[in-house]
């Protein structure tokens, strides 16, 4: 089975027949909209979103609808006993690769193209090289690792040693496979680096799957440089992490900062109201100290959750009928978009 | 020493120039107007470069690509010139206040027409001391040329603004007819004119005829596979591009990638990088491959599909041979190829029939987003889109159904400039008894002084085939940790721990 379809079956096993097929492409193809990033989070998805970027929506029906024809999709969405015995030893591999598009995708392009110029830099002035074409032509990157080598002076040779043993040690921690296409990708002084498709023939992988687990590698590092400041790994991350919000709700949350409804906030922007809701939602679950104790009582959103938890559902449809009558389906999102994330650390302590 | 000489030391680490390049960089330094005709690769900006560094004051340099533009500011600043810098639209409003706040401490400024044609760049260009302006690849700015660009004509009269200050045209391939079309629109009285033959005598010449698909891919395997390269396969498409390069991974014993726009930028980097460090001996590519690339050992250009006119075709070979060594050039020819060009001249001009909506749009759009609004909404390319631009702010004031007739006429124009020469390259490709060589030099006003050997199938040769080097190729197996450690230290490091 291709990768590609693996990773559709495993994002439709993980929405569980509750949200349409069309959610699962979004949240492969890593589509920014609020329902997307709230589904990411729900389904604890983190993993799949934006797994597949150069997936296409007609590429993506036609696969499923292959899989509907083979009977490896039952009615309503869900993979039959066949089709998920098929994708365990992939999800195996999700499960291991790090890859969390939804917190670290733009984080992560900025990552490697520090680290990758960073390393290209230091090879070539250790070289004692001096002419060499950046591998990164992105001049934040450029003017960064600029700053870097002028503030290191002449320590950034120790520094340099101190990264090869940092990565040197991440890299153990992963895969085999992800710790080779890493160091493959890297460019230096006399090594240039390889594209992710050389990267794929000489492991006899497809594309797609190489560029995950690459994703996954970029984004273990980070993980893992975030939680060890005084690396140097943790010097390339970005000083402040903002919260990942749609540009569309960032403009509605400045219209909650200055004190406007959501319906004056609709007319201000001259939006539907239904789309502010989504805003919401996103807010709701993006940012920890956004209450939302005004909009949804506090003892209704506790309502929510238990059923939610009992049911073991996040059903928007099958919720609303359990709970009283004028639960709304915007309190229920927003109370499932809040919980999510702590039911979610439960999970992990679980572990 | 000369101060010319002890600048090239200071500057280049050069003890001298080509003997071609001292009466060229003379004439600029003595404030003389130059059209120079030299083929790529043949130390072309260092002739602009050495005066521009010695004469007090600015030098302006009209570049069409954003690539020649960086690779000349990498090669400047790789020998620690940091009076050098770029304008052009890629660059954020930052960068650009950035330069244009340090213009009177530069010597060299690259700039993008488009850029040069902005009314606040040319304010801000009086008040600073210009003394000189370089165009480069100045055959854009002739509409019997191959690459006629509307906004080249815009430098004329900017060099008037700027109260005349010596202008240098370069170019590697220019006819007679755009000769003289340079020097006109440049406002260039009498140059001094260097016009060296666009002969290449070490590229033998060679074309294949070809009655199917199937034909080609077999012949161009054949010759891939005798030839040890370094060498670039040119295809009209990055489909075919991709497809190609499949087949030569698949039926030959070459390291082969491809090479177009749709690739991402890290990537392509990679790929050139690769080919010109000799990690790969063929790439597949289309015709934006190669711009600025300099590389001296290849030794074929195999045309999978042949180029729009003859001035692409001797740009595109020029990219062998550049070491002197012996090389090669070969069209895989079938007839019904011709439909390949046609159809990427077409899309190159305003669709006749979409005038009337395009000017339409054109009229709702602000000043300087008419390109833009053009290929949005019409779907236009860039070529097409600018074209129409450049006529509308030609002609402000000319009511709407008159505008149309006249471009109406410039599109056909155009059209007709492009058939011909297009008919010029089929006519040389079908050719079936004179030299090559000699033909190709005609349709550029030059006669052949001397036939080299080999030199074209037509003379009865062979295709020159280099010797394979026994040279094994590096197996990429080295675990993860052995790369690392090259990566960082190098070599030589890792080999010891």
């Amino acid at each position: 089975m291709l990768f590609q379809e693996a990773m559709i079956l495993i994002a439709l096993k993980r929405l569980r027949g509750e949200r349409t097929d069309a959610s699962a492409y979004h949240l492969l193809s890593g589509k920014r909209s609020s329902q997307t990033i709230t589904d990411a989070k729900w389904f604890q998805s983190k993993d799949l979103f934006g797994a597949l970027p150069a997936l296409d929506k007609p590429q993506f029906e036609s696969i499923t609808s292959s899989f509907y024809q083979r009977g490896w999709l039952e009615a309503g969405g869900v993979p039959g006993a066949e089709a998920s015995a098929a994708i365990e030893p992939r999800e195996k591999i999700v499960e291991e690769a790090g890859f969390d598009g939804w917190t670290y995708r733009d984080t992560g392009r900025q990552f490697w193209r520090r680290i990758a110029l960073l390393i290209q830099t230091l090879s070539h002035l250790y070289q004692q090289k001096k002419q060499f074409v950046p591998i990164i032509q992105d001049v934040a990157a450029q003017q960064w690792v600029k700053r870097k080598l002028g503030a290191w002076g002449p320590e950034k040779y120790t520094v340099m040693t101190r990264l090869y043993e940092e990565m040197t040690d991440c890299l153990h921690e992963l895969k085999e496979v992800q710790a080779f296409i890493f160091a493959y990708r890297l460019t230096g002084a006399e090594t240039l680096g390889k594209t992710t498709e050389q990267i794929a023939r000489l492991q006899g992988m497809e594309k797609a799957e190489i560029e995950y687990l690459f994703q996954g590698t970029v984004h273990a590092l980070i993980k893992k440089a975030e939680t060890h400041p005084g690396t140097v790994l943790h010097e390339c991350l970005d000083a402040g992490g903002n919260p990942q919000l749609t540009v569309t709700a960032e403009k509605t949350l400045d219209f909650i900062n200055k004190g406007l409804s959501l319906e004056g906030i609709a007319h201000a922007r001259r939006l539907k109201e239904s789309t502010i809701e989504d805003h919401f939602v996103e807010i709701a679950g993006e940012i920890e100290g956004f209450s939302i104790d005004d909009l949804v009582p506090p003892e209704q959103q506790e309502a929510i959750r238990r059923t939610a938890a009992s049911l073991d559902t996040f059903k928007l449809k099958a919720l609303k009928e359990q709970l009283d009558s004028d639960v709304t389906y915007f309190a229920i999102r927003l109370a499932l978009a809040k919980g999510g994330e702590k039911g979610e650390r439960k999970n992990r302590s679980a572990e | 020493m000369s101060g010319k000489t002890e600048a090239l030391n200071k500057y280049f680490g050069f003890p001298s120039l080509h003997e071609y390049q001292e009466p060229i960089v003379d004439a600029l330094l003595a404030d003389t107007d130059t059209l120079t005709v030299l083929p790529t690769g043949s130390g072309k900006s260092i002739c602009f470069q050495l005066p521009a560094l010695m004469k007090s004051g600015l030098t302006i340099i009209v570049s069409p690509l954003l690539s020649l533009m960086d690779n000349q500011l990498q090669e400047l600043r790789a020998r620690h010139i940091k009076t050098a810098a770029a304008y052009n639209s890629f660059m954020s409003p930052e960068e650009k206040s950035r330069v244009l706040s340090r213009l009177s401490s530069l010597k060299l400024l690259y700039i993008s027409p488009e850029a040069l044609s902005l009314p606040f760049i040319v304010e801000r260009l009086k008040t600073v001391k210009v003394s000189m302006m370089v165009v480069d690849e100045a055959h854009c700015i002739s509409q019997w040329g191959h690459e006629f660009r509307t906004d080249y004509l815009k430098i004329g009269p900017v060099r008037q603004a700027l109260g005349r200050p010596c202008m240098a045209a370069f170019t590697a391939t220019a006819t007679p007819e755009v000769q003289l079309d340079i020097k006109k629109q440049l406002q260039m009285e009498a140059p001094a004119e260097y016009i060296h033959s666009v002969d290449r005598a070490n590229i033998a010449l060679f074309v294949q005829r070809c009655t199917s698909e199937r034909e080609k891919k077999k012949e161009m395997i054949q010759l891939v596979q005798k030839a040890p390269g370094p060498g670039l396969v040119y295809v009209s498409s990055r489909k075919r591009c991709e497809e190609l390069k499949a087949l030569l991974q698949e039926e030959t014993s070459h390291r082969v990638e491809a090479y177009h726009g749709g690739l991402e930028n890290e990537a392509r980097l990679m790929i050139q990088q690769q080919f010109l460090h000799g990690d790969l001996d063929v790439v597949v590519c289309t015709n934006s491959f190669g711009m600025g690339l300099n590389k001296a050992d290849v030794e074929f250009v195999l045309h999978y599909h042949f180029p729009k006119d003859a001035e692409s075709y001797i740009q595109e070979i020029g990219r062998a041979g550049r070491d002197g060594r012996q090389a090669w050039a070969a069209v895989l020819y079938m007839e019904e190829d011709i439909i390949i060009p046609q159809m990427l001249m077409e899309a190159e001009l305003p669709p006749v029939n979409e005038l009337g909506s395009a000017l339409e749009t054109a009229s709702g759009s602000r000043r300087g987003e008419i390109t833009d609004d053009l290929i949005n909404s019409m779907g236009w390319t860039e070529t097409a889109a600018r074209f129409l631009a450049y006529y509308l702010e030609k002609y402000p004031e000319k009511p709407g159904a008159e505008l149309r007739e006249e471009l109406e006429k410039q599109v056909q124009q155009r059209w007709f400039e492009k058939q011909k020469k297009l008919k010029v390259m089929i006519q040389w490709l079908e050719n079936s008894e004179a030299c090559r060589r000699r033909l190709l030099l005609q349709v550029f006003g030059e006669a052949l002084r001397k036939r080299p050997e080999p030199c074209c199938d037509m003379c009865g040769h062979r295709l020159p085939f280099r010797e394979h080097q026994g040279a094994e190729k590096e197996k990429e197996t080295a675990p993860w940790e052995t790369r690392l450690q090259e990566l960082f230290f190098g070599r030589e490091r890792a080999k010891h721990e």
